[in-house]
């Protein structure tokens, strides 16, 4: 077998994530570093509410070129990009079995639990494509403009986002993989993410959802952190020990399963009626 | 080695909820032998290769390729085994080179890409064109092509000439042979009763998810019932005549009449010598009419 065959292929299916993730990561940013001066001067002198600065984080305030990228793009980048990872992890499976796919991929001389991991390869580098393709459009940025976050914390800044897109991706596998439809796998992954945002973000202000606000992946994507030099590796590291054990639990769901075949989803009823067999049956097993 | 079974089934079952599939379904197909499986739309003969190749799994029973099991040791299977599947997709935006070259690139043994190409001139198949242009008829000539990759020794192929013209279909039912020829088995749904016949060494007839017949092809036919058609000089003799077992009168005309006859003709012959007979005319029952007997008025054992 030649090596990783699926995950140049889950690549290449992603490439959407990758291209217009990419343009637009690298736009965006290009944007925002060539608006910073107009923006600095107008901002300078304002007071802002509290839950503006709160977008800042440890960067202080919006009107710092690190409170400015942090409020700005790495905060609407980010929150973007995870909505393409959760389209392109549901693709990974649920996308395949809706097309019909699958089953030929599936029954070739492949494990199932390899056909996750690699696909999860493919679209975690696509998802990197599309983030840091950002770079290049900060440094091209900051040539015409004096915005003075040094190179490498603009790196650790998205090397501490990066993990965010891939637990997000990771999550959209799992349910991709777990559920019945690929439709119901993408409105589960985005309402999860957006329920973290909010509780991120309202858990920012609101003292009784500061701890709450620990459990959702964005607390530990601190990008302003990072570019004020205070890159915490074990906050990336929490990320992606995450993703990894959400893999895991994508390829453990994808063991157990039928694949339905011909284009053709499982239904619910039978869905439901296959969990309850698994769970009585003692000859279907992992 | 050559008493390894290369696919056999025990018991094998699958039920989704309250409905039965598959019914403990028991059956052996020897190395080498090209096996049709037969069965009208939903009998469970997708479901029984889809069983095979782990991408359902039994709620009983257990199944075995060239000894390996399937629920087990599914990738030593699938290592051994091509499949074609009764609807094919295909990646629409990969073209036919790289469609082959990905599925050759997921084979464990390497793969001869002469020898497929060669099969697809033979299939006159257009690699340089995306799955996504090509019509059904060159899709599942593609599918072919994908199944014969790397001589596999067991291909499990559903409906494999579907939306094939005849001309294509005989080209696959010869490669067909040709593999069986190099020691392949050739497991095979169907219900295109004339592949069946021209291909088949034996036959396994499913119907709602029971295996009601398992024979060669050529006893099958014999065993099979004829129609006789007999003219008389005078007046037909009358029906009481021919109260024989396994005669059946289906039309009656003032001099002519027509049976079923399941079985050996030899009583209906003893019946008719005291009468004469102008002209006595027997027809084979087709493959067609013997499975839809089977499908129609045999329960399933």
């Amino acid at each position: 077998m030649k090596r990783f065959v699926v995950a140049r292929k889950a690549f290449r299916d992603a490439r959407v994530t990758a291209i217009g993730g990419g343009i637009l990561s690298f736009s965006l940013a290009l944007m925002y570093v060539l608006l910073f001066p107009s923006i600095q001067e107008s901002f300078e002198e304002l007071e802002l509410p509290e839950y503006m600065e709160s977008f800042s984080g440890a960067a202080g305030s919006y009107s710092t070129p690190e409170g400015y990228l942090a409020t700005e793009f790495f905060t609407a980048v980010p929150i973007t990009l995870v909505i393409f990872a959760i389209v392109a992890g549901t693709a990974a499976t649920a996308g395949e079995e809706s097309a019909g796919t699958l089953e030929l991929l599936l029954a070739q001389p492949i494990r199932r639990r390899r056909v996750i991991i690699e696909k999860a390869g493919g679209i975690g580098a696509a998802v990197s494509v599309a983030l840091l393709a950002g770079l290049p459009g900060i440094y091209l940025g900051q040539v015409f403009v004096d915005l003075d976050v040094g190179p490498l914390r603009t790196l650790a800044a998205m090397m501490t986002t990066l993990p965010l897109l891939f637990v997000f991706a990771a999550l959209a596998m799992v349910l991709g993989a777990s559920l019945p439809t690929r439709a119901l796998a993408v409105a589960g992954a985005t309402a999860l993410a957006v329920i973290a945002y909010v509780v991120h973000t309202v858990g920012a202000l609101v003292d009784s959802l500061s701890e709450v606000r620990k459990l959702t992946p964005f607390y530990w994507s601190d990008a302003s952190r990072a570019l004020v030099g205070d890159f915490e590796v074990w906050r990336s590291v929490v990320l992606l020990t995450v993703s990894v054990a959400l893999v895991g639990l994508a390829a453990w769901a994808f063991e157990r399963r039928d694949v339905a075949g011909g284009g053709r989803e499982i239904r619910w009823r039978r869905w439901l009626r296959f969990r309850r067999t698994v769970s009585n049956g003692p000859t279907i097993g992992a | 080695m050559t008493n390894i079974a290369a696919i056999e089934m025990r018991g094998l079952t699958r039920a989704f909820g309250a409905v039965v599939a598959l019914d403990h379904l028991d059956l052996r197909v020897e190395q080498g032998e090209i096996f049709g499986f037969l069965g009208p739309n939903g009998a469970g003969k997708s479901t029984t290769i889809r069983l095979l190749l782990d991408l359902v799994r039994p709620t009983d029973g257990s199944a075995s390729i060239l000894g390996f099991d399937c629920r087990r040791e599914t990738i030593e299977v699938r290592r051994r085994t091509s499949y074609l599947p009764g609807d094919l997709r295909l990646y629409p935006g990969l073209n036919g080179h790289q469609t082959i070259e990905l599925f050759a690139g997921l084979r464990h043994d390497a793969v001869d890409l002469t020898r497929a190409y060669r099969i697809a001139q033979e299939l006159e198949l257009d690699l340089s064109k995306k799955a996504s242009a090509l019509s059904k008829g060159n899709r599942q000539k593609l599918g072919v092509l994908i199944a014969l990759l790397g001589e596999p020794a067991v291909m499990l192929l559903d409906e494999p000439t579907s939306g094939l013209d005849p001309l294509v279909q005989r080209v696959v039912w010869e490669l067909l042979r040709r593999e069986a020829n190099r020691g392949a088995t050739v497991f095979f749904s169907s219900h295109v009763m004339s592949e069946v016949e021209v291909t088949c060494e034996r036959v396994g007839i499913l119907r709602q998810g029971r295996l009601v017949a398992v024979e060669p092809v050529a006893a099958l036919k014999g065993r099979s019932g004829r129609h006789v058609e007999v003219s008389f000089a005078g007046h037909a003799p009358p029906p009481e005549v021919f109260a024989l077992p396994g005669l059946l009168e289906l039309r009656r005309e003032a001099s002519t009449l027509e049976f079923e006859v399941a079985g050996e003709i030899d009583p209906l012959l003893k019946a008719l010598s005291p009468f004469h007979v102008l002209d006595l005319r027997t027809e084979q029952a087709t493959l067609d009419e013997i499975l839809l007997h089977y499908y129609e008025k045999a329960q399933p054992r």
